[in-house]
């Protein structure tokens, strides 16, 4: 840093020193570099400002509802065998996210296998099925699953669509939900305490 | 040639001095004399009957107390010898602007100042570099040791920018503390340290920019520290303690945007802020405000 090299410099001077030539010029110069080396002091010694973390923070969250609708509500004896099957429509990032975190974690005593869907027709009859799609396509989806023990999730309606089993949405600053306890009865699902009693009636 | 100078305003205070003022200056030449032969603490003996109740004639003498005391402060790094000499070459000063300045002594001791000043400053940068929890009060009080020599020299001296650079730089340090032990505390001193540095510079945007961003991250962490072990009322609770930390960093985001608007990185912070905070319309504002702000 200039100003410390200046004064460490000073520091090796001899006692009694006879002025030096230029004094008054240097001393405006001391009066100066301390804010330069201030301000250069970051890049100089290795101090980092804090970087702005990117990841997608809904993702997370959704990434653990799903995992936590997974874990907490109960299937019908019929979808108890095989591997526990978490579809994601339409959202490749959030199938890495829960592969990447959730996919070496068994439900009850079933293996976890997180796939991607993209032809709406080839749902088959996942355990959950999370889309964030609206419209036709949700009512496309809805149809390729209905009556299916399949917990339908669905993200950001204005209501919870017939036929859909769970909405996430945001409300007061943070991501909630709200289940349509008649079409998980429906569907032979039942909703664990917990998350029933946390849900938002609206 | 240095002894010579030194002399030379001995001889110059003894011409003009009275009986009194030559028994001081006898006391100063051997200080001098001692000085120069490394003798620092005979030579301050010998000048101490002097010091007891300074008086104008006793200038050269504190001046010379000052000097002694710094070079065993060179010698032996001992704190109270920098603390002793910036006392005598100040009132050094004080003596001589009572008699009008006029000194031929008087460049040497601000020099002598200026270097004990800039010593304070040096240790002041060297405890933020190899900064651990806790150091920050022995740090600005060398700072303030700093800055108290420099106005003394030059009282006019504003020294806030340079007040908000070190607190803006033991944030800096907390962070990467926290960085490493993900202890609160350490958070609390990043936060602490960018409002002290926004309490005293409210306009720096660096500051009100990485306060933002230091309290946005809390909140992100610990959404990212979900798991396979995370229950669901944890769930719950995170979710809302992240929303706080979310809810905090916005207002800087924003004062960041007013500060320096239009500025990409607080864009950037101000669209994702708003989507951790499920306003994912206010979100797309931002993205498209970013997009314009990127264009060549």
């Amino acid at each position: 840093m200039t100003s410390t090299g200046t004064y460490l410099t000073t520091k090796r001077r001899f006692a009694f020193a006879p002025t030096r030539p230029f004094a008054a010029r240097r001393w405006g110069l001391w009066l100066a570099l301390p804010v330069l080396a201030t301000l250069v002091w970051a890049v100089q010694g290795g101090v980092q400002d804090p970087k702005l973390d990117t990841t997608d923070t809904q993702l997370l969250l959704k990434g653990q509802y799903l995992f936590q609708f997974a874990k907490g509500n109960d299937w019908p004896e019929t979808s108890k065998s095989g591997p526990f099957v978490l579809a994601v429509h339409g959202k490749p990032e959030l199938v890495e996210e829960l592969a990447a975190k959730y996919a070496s974690h068994p439900i009850g005593s079933q293996p976890l296998r997180v796939v991607a869907v993209e032809d709406l027709s080839a749902v088959g009859e996942p355990h959950v099925l999370y889309s964030e799609a609206s419209g036709s396509d949700l009512a496309v989806l809805l149809g390729a699953v209905k009556d299916a023990p399949t917990l339908v999730v669905t993200f950001g309606q204005e209501a919870l669509v017939a036929g859909a089993t769970v909405n996430l949405f945001g409300s007061d600053r943070q991501l909630r939900y709200e289940i349509n306890a008649r079409d998980a009865e429906k569907r032979g699902i039942l909703i664990g305490n917990r998350i029933a009693s946390w849900a938002v009636q609206r | 040639m240095v002894l010579a100078c030194v002399l030379a305003f001995g001889m110059e205070v003894k011409g003009q001095g009275s009986a009194g003022t030559e028994d001081v200056q006898v006391a100063v030449e051997r200080a001098i004399a001692l000085g120069k032969s490394g003798q620092y603490s005979d030579g301050l003996s010998v000048l101490a009957p002097y010091l007891s109740t300074p008086t104008p004639t006793a200038a050269k003498a504190c001046y010379v107390a000052g000097f002694l005391h710094k070079e065993r402060y060179k010698q032996n790094d001992s704190s109270s010898d920098r603390t002793e000499a910036v006392a005598w070459l100040g009132t050094s000063l004080d003596l001589d602007d009572r008699a009008g300045g006029r000194a031929p002594w008087r460049e040497s001791a601000r020099q002598a100042m200026s270097y004990l000043g800039g010593t304070y400053f040096d240790d002041a940068v060297l405890a933020v570099r190899a900064f651990e929890p806790g150091d920050e009060t022995s740090i600005l009080e060398l700072f303030d040791a700093h800055v108290a020599v420099a106005q003394r020299l030059n009282p006019g001296l504003e020294a806030t920018q340079e007040r908000t650079e070190f607190h803006k730089n033991i944030a800096r340090a907390y962070h990467q503390w926290f960085s490493t032990t993900g202890d609160n505390a350490h958070f609390e001193g990043v936060v602490t340290h960018y409002e002290r540095a926004l309490a005293l510079s409210p306009q720096d945007i660096t500051a009100t920019y990485n306060l933002a961003v230091s309290i946005y991250n809390r909140g992100v962490a610990l959404l990212k520290s979900f798991g396979v072990e995370t229950s669901f009322g944890e769930m719950i609770a995170m979710q809302e303690q992240s929303a706080a930390f979310f809810d905090q960093a916005l207002p800087w985001f924003e004062r960041a945007n007013e500060l320096q608007p239009n500025r990409p990185e607080t864009l950037r912070g101000l669209m994702i802020v708003h989507h951790a905070l499920q306003d994912n319309a206010a979100s797309e504002a931002f993205r498209v405000q970013l997009e314009n702000a990127l264009k060549p």
